[in-house]
Formats: C-alpha cells, structure tokens, sequence
C-alpha cells in the first residue's frame, strides 16, 4: 500500500466515518451539518485516492462533488429556515 | 510532500473529532471551516508537488479554490439558520 493509498484510508475511516455518523443522529440541522462535513470530508479523500489510484482523469469527481455539495447544502439551508 | 499531505489529512481527523465531540449545532459549525479552508488545500498543495504541473495539477488546484470559500460561507449560512431556531 502507498502512502497515499494510506492517507485515504485513514481519511475514510478516521475522519470520514464520524461525519456520516453526524449526518445520522439529531435534529435536521444537526443531520445538515453532519452531511456537510461529510462533503466537505470526500473531497480530500478523493483527491487523495484518485493520486493513489494513479488515475488523474477521475479528479473531475471531486471537482463536481465540490460545486454540487456547495449548492446543495444552500437549498437544504433553505428549506429549513422556511420551515414554521 | 508527506509533510503537507500529512498535516491536511490530521487537520481533518481533528476536525472531524471535534465535531463528535461538539453538543450544539453552532459548536460544531467551528469545525466545518478548518477542513475545507486549511485540510483540503494542504493536501491538494501536497498532491501538486508531488504530482508536478500538469493540466490535472490545475483541476486539481481548482477543487481546492472551490473548496476554499465554499466553508466560511456555508458555517455562517448554516450559523444564520441555527440561530433563528434557536431564538
């Protein structure tokens, strides 16, 4: 195993798990923050994957998870705050 | 290389433990911002290095301009939100 392979072990497991297990408990906003660290958490893990990996064509998936995790979680934020 | 890479993937284990560990919503927006503003951009540097200039080097430097302001504007909306709820 690489390094870089390593470091996105580490990533998915060490960093990326507790996100997800954020984005499973509580309230809506709380489950929001925890989807938005998880996002926030695959980018990096991509990025390293996909240089562990030696394939640098799949970079464009971080790159559009980026922009679309961005979008939205501002139409999530949206509809909460509409909310009575 | 290992350095910056190394000190991206540890901001984000921090981060990501300090969000467990965090009670409130508002609490835990503190620790969205340091991934995506300090984590993400260390190691796309530490990739760019260790990769040399390429076109992907570049897509590459673009997920992390993306990233960059995408945290602080994303914690205070989510702050906004938390705080009229909370009111």
């Amino acid at each position: 195993m690489t390094l870089l392979l390593g470091a996105g072990l580490v990533l998915l497991v060490g960093a990326l798990a507790p996100a997800v297990y954020l984005g499973l408990r509580g309230d809506a906003l709380e489950r929001l923050v925890g989807l938005q660290l998880s996002g926030a958490l695959l980018v990096p893990t991509m990025l390293v994957l996909t240089y562990g990996y030696d394939q640098t064509s799949y970079l464009i998936v971080p790159l559009v998870l980026a922009v679309l995790s961005f979008a939205g979680v501002l139409v999530f934020l949206r509809l909460l705050g509409n909310r009575p | 290389m290992t350095v910056l890479i190394g000190a991206g993937v540890l901001v984000c284990l921090l981060s990501a433990a300090g969000a467990v560990r965090a009670r409130t919503v508002l609490d835990r927006l503190h620790f969205l911002t340091p991934v995506t503003s300090v984590g993400t951009p260390l190691i796309a540097i530490g990739l760019a290095v260790h990769a040399g200039w390429h076109l992907a080097t570049a897509l590459l430097l673009l997920c992390a301009a993306v990233m960059l302001p995408a945290g602080p504007v994303l914690a205070s909306a989510t702050g906004r939100v938390a705080h009229r709820a909370t009111r």
